[in-house]
């Protein structure tokens, strides 16, 4: 099977560099070989459903703003900062 | 400090202790709270550098064991686990404690909350140790995809003591806590404590509170308990045990607060593809003296067929591949982890955060999901897993008309040295005993049961 290394990667967000392309290859090769496998089943005779999921609740939380953003990299004016996107 | 030490007794450590013994001890004033905290920090310290179980203590710790003396000794209410040091797995949340997740995208990461399984056993007076190293995001069989280095076996320097919870399960067995948390996505707290000769017991899907624990698979993931002992391991189930409406996949029940041990006329269900994988002789015989043991004092042994399990690793590592990529795209360096420098676009700064926070592992399991998810390939592979999953739920609800229990090994090695070349492709496999209960959603627990000829549990 032919996998697009670069293809996947930038779907994932990833820099993949050409040495790594050849080992992911080869490892996605070998994992995807495993998974094709997996036969198609027959689900005719199941009926259970998926599980109960409670409603949506809305909960106050007693974090600050400052408590959340605590871990942000980069914080400005209250607000999360990433490079200029605009020129 | 030693305990028992009279004339011809046998020697033994606070550390070494069970959970029953040290509360009746602690309400006895026979230790005290502060007393076992050192006794357990003095040993987990002594064996990091050979183990390497910790990435972080807890240097509130002390205030913990003093509040919980305090509690004891103003007579108050309290619980079997009020002065237990308890060591918790850095994917749990602690809040104002470095949570890791042995990961350098959140090296730095300290929670502003704690999971609700940590309030919960803070709240039982429980004294947080510290956190223990693990496989980078808990993808991993040998705690040694972190970038703290590899957890080592306390039984055997040279092996791997598993993972993914692998420096939970070989805290507990080399006396660095009494009790620790782990988590269980494919078999990762029932795995490594194997591999240590603890216990460690993955409650059911929604019996134990998501809220904190640092996803992998939302659909898969469980917080579970390890211990020296079952009556040990149960009681600190038993504290994190609860409905939480901060976890949506939360449900109601309890287990039971009784703990009798009781065989006679328990349905124990011999699984015949289970049986026939199991191709190590040692483990099999093991298995087998046990479930024979079990006979004895009243089980019945009944045979049973599952045949979906010989897929379930394969669906498992689309499904859990699948969700880890969706999870793990919140890591882009903008709202909390690692953040690349000197980048440009902001597009690149995403890019590159992602590419220098992970390790190979996780990425290479994103790479995985993003292709079973992605156009053209989410019908023959993702669709395909979970009609496997919905399956092997179908086949173990037959199965249970016929019996109580399942009995199985737990790996199929007793134990596995560090730094061999096993190929992926065979690391995944080994998960087959461990992945049917995970993508049933069902409880499992691993107790040892012998001694392999290496001297492993």
């Amino acid at each position: 099977m032919e996998i697009d290394i670069k293809h996947i990667a930038e779907l994932a967000f990833l820099d993949i560099s050409d040495d790594e392309a050849d080992s992911i290859a080869d490892y996605l090769c070998g994992i995807i070989g495993m998974m094709s496998e997996l036969p198609e089943y027959d689900e005719g005779d199941i009926t259970s459903g998926g599980m109960e999921l409670r409603e949506d609740t809305v909960i106050s939380s007693e974090l600050t703003r400052e408590e959340l953003m605590s871990n942000a990299p980069q914080v400005s004016e209250g607000c999360f900062a990433v490079p200029r996107t605009v020129q | 400090m030693f305990c028992g030490a009279k004339d011809g007794a046998v020697m033994m450590s606070l550390c070494d202790m069970s959970v029953s013994v040290l509360a009746d001890m602690l309400r006895n004033k026979h230790c005290s709270a502060r007393e076992l905290l050192t006794d357990v920090m003095d040993r987990a310290k002594a064996v990091q550098t050979e183990l390497n179980c910790y990435i972080t203590f807890n240097d509130k710790a002390v205030q913990a064991a003093d509040e919980a003396d305090r509690r004891i000794a103003a007579g108050e209410d309290i619980s079997l686990l009020t002065g237990i040091p308890v060591a918790i797995k850095d994917n749990i949340s602690t809040r104002g404690l470095r949570t890791t997740c042995a990961s350098k995208m959140l090296e730095s990461y300290i929670p502003p909350y704690s999971a609700t399984a940590v309030e919960r056993l803070e709240s039982a007076g429980a004294v947080v140790i510290g956190k223990t190293n693990m496989d980078e995001f808990a993808m991993g069989s040998a705690s040694d995809t972190g970038i703290f280095g590899a957890v080592r076996n306390p039984v055997d320097n040279n092996y791997s003591a598993g993972g993914s919870s692998g420096g939970s399960a070989a805290a507990v067995a080399g006396g660095a806590a009494v009790l620790a948390l782990g988590s269980d996505t494919g078999g990762s707290v029932r795995q490594p404590a194997s591999f240590c000769g603890v216990v460690g017991f993955c409650p059911s899907y929604g019996a134990v509170s998501r809220y904190g624990l640092i996803a992998f698979a939302s659909s898969l993931d469980r917080i579970g308990s390890i211990g020296r002992s079952v009556r040990d391991t149960f009681y600190l189930h038993n504290t994190i045990n609860g409905y939480d409406i901060k976890d949506v996949t939360s449900f109601e029940k309890k287990i039971s607060p009784e703990l009798t041990g009781e065989l006679k006329g328990l349905r124990i269900g011999v699984c015949a593809e289970m049986m026939k994988a199991c191709t190590d002789a040692e483990i099999s015989d093991a298995l087998e003296a046990a479930m024979k043991e079990m006979e004895k004092q009243g089980a019945e042994l009944v045979d049973i067929s599952i045949p979906s399990v010989k897929d379930a690793v394969k669906a498992y590592y689309i499904i859990s591949s699948a969700e880890a990529s969706s999870n793990l795209a919140r890591y882009d360096g903008v709202r909390c982890g690692f953040r690349a420098k000197d980048t440009g676009s902001l597009a690149d700064m995403y890019k590159r955060s992602r590419t220098e926070g992970f390790g190979a592992e996780v990425k290479r399991r994103i790479m995985l999901g993003t292709f079973v998810l992605s156009e053209g390939y989410f019908e023959a592979y993702y669709k395909r897993a979970l009609s496997c999953r919905r399956r092997i739920s179908y086949d173990f609800d037959r199965a249970f008309e016929l019996c109580d229990i399942i009995a199985a090994p737990v790996y199929p090695r007793a134990g596995t040295a560090l730094n061999n070349s096993i190929s992926a492709t065979d690391m995944y496999a080994a998960d087959i005993f461990t992945v049917p209960a995970s993508m049933a959603g069902l409880p499992a627990v691993s107790v040892p049961c012998g001694r392999s000829s290496q001297d492993f549990r």
